[in-house]
């Protein structure tokens, strides 16, 4: 029986999980093409699928309500640049069309960018403007000669509700704490 | 049907493009808008951090908790775009910095924005500007400038948020200071 037990979720695991930058490929290559002077090349990479997600909601007994989830993946990229100047410089770089070659039909916008001392980071969603839904998070780190793609897609407005659910209880909290101190 | 989506794509595209050009355009004309960028000081230098919320997320946001907070979901959907710029380096001369802020209050003032707060203390500088709409009711815009060594922030929140809305908010988040808010004339 365990070993039964072992093997299904072997199965599953395996099948929810791969090690190729392959959903990734599309960007890293959109990169490639608008900085033609950079090479990248994977160092490493992890794909995780919804089945995962579903298994930890089992086993946290849906408190970390993960199933919203339909896919992470993260690929890590050594960044080389020919040339005699090595410094590279992402600013010139359309992340917005980046993504629109990994996922057209989704509107792509940069929401938060942060420039800190030898490392970068853009994250941008990915919206349905019919549904008026969020579809996908993407986050470039760019450390030194290193840049890290992550993306999640899924129902990720689940995933926000369910974020937003702490603050509204402790809001609800503070002010029941203040009326009572009225009292 | 690859010819057809070969062509509906370039269609498509042109079609998105101009509408978002014309967006952020719109957006430059409406009175909320502040252009920072003659704050010389840091012209040259680039944020630390940048965040930039525009309407279609703003709109989604609205949506997405309507259901759950309909005063703060009636207020982001006020808003047309929140821009925060962070600067933080040695390098940023906080006396050119607080010139420039100087320069762009005194443009602020002109334009009948309306200075709600100002702090002059040492080296710290903190502008907190509104443009109301002529009746008072309706904030259009909301300008913030804090320059201190090291450090610069830049916030502008465009959007037509009414008194209402603010109000509203302060009850919801218990900001007792937003609950009896009265602007402009009014007071």
């Amino acid at each position: 029986m365990k070993n039964l037990i072992l093997i299904s979720l072997l199965c599953m695991f395996t099948g929810c999980m791969s090690f190729s930058d392959r959903p990734l490929r599309p960007v890293a290559r959109s990169i490639s093409q608008q900085i033609p002077e950079i090479r990248l090349e994977k160092e490493f990479a992890v794909s995780i699928g919804g089945g995962m997600f579903k298994f930890l909601d089992v086993i946290t007994l849906n408190e970390a309500d993960l199933s919203a989830m339909d896919h992470v993946q993260l690929a890590v990229y050594k960044v080389s640049k020919k040339g005699r100047n090595t410094e590279i410089d992402f600013s010139g770089l359309n992340f917005e069309q980046t993504l629109l070659e990994k996922d057209s039909s989704l509107h792509w916008d940069t929401i938060i960018r942060v420039r800190d001392e030898g490392e970068q980071v853009w994250v941008l969603v990915g919206m349905d403007l019919k549904k008026l839904s969020l579809e996908a998070v993407v986050v470039f780190v760019l450390d030194q000669d290193q840049l890290v793609l992550i993306n999640v897609d899924g129902d990720l407005d689940r995933m926000l509700e369910f974020a937003m659910e702490p603050a509204k209880g402790h809001r609800h909290r503070h002010h029941e704490q203040r009326e009572h101190r009225h009292i | 049907m690859k010819t057809l989506s070969k062509l509906l794509i370039p269609l498509i595209f042109i079609g998105i493009v101009p509408l978002a050009m014309a967006a952020d355009d719109d957006l430059e004309n409406h009175p909320g808008y502040v252009d920072f960028s003659g704050l010389r000081a840091i012209a040259n230098i680039e944020p630390t951090i940048e965040i930039s919320l525009k309407a279609p997320l703003l709109n989604m946001i609205t949506n997405l908790i309507r259901n759950e907070d309909e005063e703060t979901a009636a207020f982001i959907s006020k808003l047309l775009r929140v821009t925060v710029n962070v600067f933080e380096s040695s390098a940023i001369d906080v006396d050119e910095v607080s010139d420039s802020m100087n320069t762009i209050a005194e443009d602020l003032d002109n334009q009948g924005w309306e200075r709600v707060v100002r702090v002059r203390e040492d080296s710290d500088h903190v502008d907190v500007y509104f443009r109301l709409s002529a009746d008072s009711q309706i904030i259009h815009g909301i300008a913030i400038m804090v320059a201190e060594p090291g450090d610069t922030v830049l916030v502008n929140i465009v959007g037509d948020i009414s008194v209402d809305d603010i109000s509203a908010l302060g009850k919801r988040f218990d900001i007792e200071e937003l609950v009896d808010i009265e602007l402009g004339n009014n007071n």
